[in-house]
């Protein structure tokens, strides 16, 4: 019996073990995204930021404390509004919703035979009246944005982009504002704004572009931000510049640079990087969102939110030379689904446009089979070669041609840690001859190009290039100056 | 087509489809008949024309703020849904093939003519006449399916006092509300109501005057642990608080308790809310008798019978951390917790009495004692240390 429980026992490990298994090579080989481990999404019930403006009357200036705390509470409400009308789940709602109100919504989704996602982006309030006891207001919200898409039977319609103008009674109940009650007195499209854009002056430099993608030696990807010491930058951009490059490519990654205090801890940091970028004659290429959080409408306020402050802050630096919003969104398909990926790279194309009208906006295929994707959207081309050598360079002036905008090759590069040619010594200058290659060949047909990457790492973190150790072995190798500062051969291809 | 189609289309247009050769995009092909514009219906009317006559295989939904419906077709009208069709506010209706909306109009669901009951809100419920902006009466009007309503109407106030009946009329012209201030009554109960057009009516709602300054109260203490530990806290609820004319006083009143001791004296500070005022005390940290005494307007309105805290001490050790200091601790009471910071520690001398030693203190359980100065003064014998009730001999002759 004691033999029978431990095989037993035994047996249970054995597919507890592989259903784990399954599910962390699952998770490390789904493509760009690689949110934590068992972590559905990384936005939490109250991590939930949506941009607020609030019309400054009298009202508002005399009862500032009030108009905050409703505003927590309209967007708490708002979002728990969403979120049931998503999972069809309203408990939640009983905590902001007058029981007349509650009902109301509670019978809808009683009664929902079609799903959808909304998210509310931004509010503009006004608080047109508060009692004096401060338990009775009236706020009216001018206009939110939204965004929602329709789902059925697990097939997403396209992203729907409109705004609302409401207002609201809310009264104190229990010790709590909660919506007494509310009408929808306006909505209409977001129709698509032609903002006065004029990126001619930065786009022009594309062209010209000679680059390199840039990580420290010792802290390369999640590492970055929170090591980033600035003799190092000082010391390395002192080198990329006396290598021969005019450009390089950093990387803002999704949570280094979330609202609140990651953004402000590291906002700084990344004006230093520009700062410094100009100081060296260099132009940066900045790409965002970096391992993002997911492609749920609900996401799509701390995106929004994240793009508005960045842009906001830095678009007037003379060291930025334009913006790639998404590193390799082809390798997202898998993991989220082609149509939810590209919905979400719509819209962050279309609120960048509004929120920097000087630098060009782009996004870089790991493929090139994709540049067509969004073509009229970004303002140049982007991708990356690692594969498919062959007469690569007719496709791209095929695509130039016909799109009449640059295509910039924003990454390519060999590791000197590969197959045959590293155990018999001759992986540098195979990674010589490869680059150099290419370099010809785009200097031929006026490509611009930016190489991958500065140096060799030591390290290389969990979750950046999933499980396999000769995979990240390899990635460790790709630079063209040695792990202790000495150069490898192929920066002879560069130097002037 | 107006400005929403081209939307759409350019919604599609935008959207992924065509990148991947696999993926086609697939295009509505019915023929293109007529769609109607905005709609406008009136709450509680259950159906609306068909808004896109282009094919019999659509889909009809209905997004409001409050969530989305589909609607159900029967012959040529949409039915639409009980929970919305009595919600005034604007929403959109989507006609959908194949998963693509093919067409979008607004539809307003208008309130009805105001009907029944005003919703009130009174507040501050009872108003102090010395220095006050009075009380606020803030009204909203329904139709009969609580629907809010941004009309223009005209109010009658109604009031009932010691002086009769008077009547005030006024505009109500705010967006969906109105707002009312009645100044402070002077020691006085009045009700007010409103009335308006199509039977409009508010329930009667009692304006209360009343000093700012409390002159009378009763102080209700449940349940305390009379241990002077400086931690543990207690519920103290001053209730009945009425002015010089016996009125309650106007909610949000300021009260103070003021807890004294031989060695202490703390204060604390509580608003008047629902007609009563809540303190939370702490024990203080030292044995020893407690008076607790309301305060309004600076005058005590009343005094609680006095508190007795003790500190229990059941443990007191000691040990020599060198030749001449002495460590006194841990220190504990009965539930084994250290004596709070700041207790006292009475350290005498019995062969040298005329000899003191500075005052020391409990942290953190402990005291440390020098002893060098006074071995060099007196020859010591023995210490005595006492702390709460418990005292402690100890061999402290010098060392040789």
């Amino acid at each position: 019996m004691k033999r029978l429980l431990a095989w037993t026992a035994l047996f249970a490990t054995l597919i507890l073990f592989t259903i784990v298994g399954a599910r962390i090579v699952g998770h490390y080989t789904s493509g760009a995204d690689r949110t934590d481990l068992f972590q559905e999404s990384l936005n939490s019930d109250f991590d939930y930021h949506p941009t607020v403006g609030w019309r400054n009357n009298d009202l508002y200036t005399r009862y500032k404390s009030s108009s905050l705390a409703l505003e927590q509470r309209i967007i708490e409400a708002f979002y728990w509004l969403n979120n049931s009308i998503e999972t069809k789940q309203s408990l939640k709602l009983r905590d902001y919703y007058d029981v007349d109100q509650y009902a109301i919504i509670d019978s809808l989704l009683k009664h929902q035979t079609i799903d959808l996602e909304r998210a509310y982006l931004s509010y503009n309030l006004e608080l047109k009246h508060m009692s004096l006891d401060k338990s009775v207001a009236v706020v009216k919200c001018h206009t939110a944005d939204v965004v929602e898409r329709i789902i059925d039977q697990d097939d997403k319609g396209p992203v729907n982009f409109y705004s609302t103008e409401f207002s609201l009674i809310m009264v104190v109940i229990d010790g709590k504002w909660k919506i007494k009650n509310w009408i929808t007195e306006d909505t209409w499209q977001t129709q698509p704004t032609q903002h006065n854009r004029d990126i001619s002056r930065k786009l022009a430099l594309i062209p010209e572009v000679v680059g390199i993608n840039y990580y420290p030696k010792d802290s390369p990807w999640h590492l970055f931000w929170d090591s980033l010491n600035i003799d190092t930058i000082k010391q390395d951009f002192n080198l990329i510049n006396e290598l021969g490059f005019n450009t390089i490519r950093i990387f803002l990654s999704y949570s280094d640079f979330k609202s609140g205090s990651a953004f402000e801890r590291n906002l700084p940091k990344f004006q230093l990087i520009l700062d410094i970028a100009q100081e060296h004659r260099l132009k940066v290429i900045p790409t965002l969102f970096d391992f993002p959080g997911g492609y749920r409408l609900a996401d799509y306020v701390e995106y929004d939110r994240q793009l508005k402050q960045l842009m906001t802050d830095c678009s007037n630096h003379p060291g930025l030379l334009a913006w790639n919003l998404k590193n390799e969104p082809d390798l997202d398909f898998a993991y989220h689904g082609e149509q939810a990926t590209m919905d979400w790279l719509t819209f962050v194309l279309t609120r960048a446009k509004a929120y920097d009208t000087l630098h060009p906006i782009t996004v870089s295929w790991s493929d090139k089979s994709y540049l067509n994707c969004l073509s009229k959207e970004v303002d140049y081309l982007s991708f990356h070669l690692y594969k498919d050598f062959a007469n690569w360079e007719t496709t791209i002036n095929q695509l130039a041609r016909e799109t009449g905008k640059h295509v910039l090759l924003e990454e390519f590069g060999t590791s000197t840690r590969a197959g045959l040619s590293n155990l018999l010594g001759r992986s540098e200058s195979r990674q010589h001859k490869e680059i150099k290659d290419i370099v010809m060949t785009c200097e031929a047909n006026s490509i611009p190009f930016m190489v991958w990457t500065l140096y060799d790492f030591k390290t290389i973190p969990n979750g950046v290039f999933g499980w396999k150790p000769w995979v990240k072995a390899k990635q460790k190798n790709f630079g063209i100056v040695r792990e202790d500062g000495t150069h490898k051969p192929a920066t002879a291809i560069f130097e002037k | 087509m107006n400005t929403r189609h081209i939307y759409i289309i350019t919604l599609l247009a935008l959207s992924w489809q065509g990148c991947m050769p696999t993926i086609e995009s697939m295009p509505y092909q019915g023929n293109d008949l007529f769609s109607l514009d905005d709609l406008e219906v009136i709450a509680g009317q259950s159906t609306l024309p068909i808004i896109d006559q282009r094919s019999n295989d659509l889909t009809y939904l209905l997004s409001g703020i409050q969530g989305i419906a589909t609607l159900e077709s029967i012959d040529s009208t949409l039915l639409l849904p009980k929970s919305l069709r009595y919600k005034a506010g604007v929403y959109q209706v989507y006609a959908i093939h194949e998963n693509t909306i093919i067409d979008q109009i607004n539809l307003t669901i208008k309130a009805n003519e105001p009907h029944g009951q005003i919703l009130t809100y009174l507040g501050p419920k009872t108003t102090a006449f010395e220095d006050s902006p009075g009380t606020m009466l803030t009204s909203i009007v329904t139709d009969t399916f609580n629907n809010m309503i941004d009309l223009p109407i005209d109010f009658t106030y109604t009031f009932l006092g010691k002086r009769g009946v008077g009547k005030q009329q006024e505009r109500h012209d705010h967006e969906y509300f109105t707002a009312k201030l009645f100044p402070p009554y002077n020691n006085d109960k009045v009700l007010v109501g409103i009335n308006g057009p199509n039977h409009l009516y508010s329930s009667e709602l009692p304006l209360e005057g009343s000093s700012g300054c409390a002159t009378a109260a009763r102080v209700d203490i449940p349940l305390y642990y009379p241990l002077a530990d400086g931690r543990q806290q207690f519920v103290v609820e001053v209730n009945a608080i009425t002015d010089r004319e016996g009125f309650e006083v106007a909610e949000g009143t300021l009260l103070s308790i003021i807890i004294a001791g031989n060695q202490s004296v703390e204060k604390y500070e509580s608003l008047v809310t629902n007609g009563s005022a809540v303190f939370a005390i702490e024990n203080p940290k030292l044995s020893g008798t407690y008076t607790l005494s309301v305060y309004s307007c600076g005058n005590v309105i009343v005094a609680a019978k006095p508190l007795t805290f003790e500190q229990v001490t059941t443990s007191l050790q000691y040990d020599w951390i060198s030749k001449d200091k002495l460590r006194i601790g841990p220190v504990t009471n009965n539930l084994n917790q250290s004596l709070p910071n700041g207790s006292p520690v009475e350290v005498s001398l019995p062969n040298c009495s005329k000899y003191s030693l500075p005052p020391i203190s409990l942290y953190d359980g402990f005291a440390t004692l020098n002893l060098n100065d006074i071995y060099t003064r007196c020859e010591i014998t023995m210490l005595s240390v006492t702390v709460g009730e418990r005292t402690l001999m100890i061999n402290a002759k010098k060392p040789l």
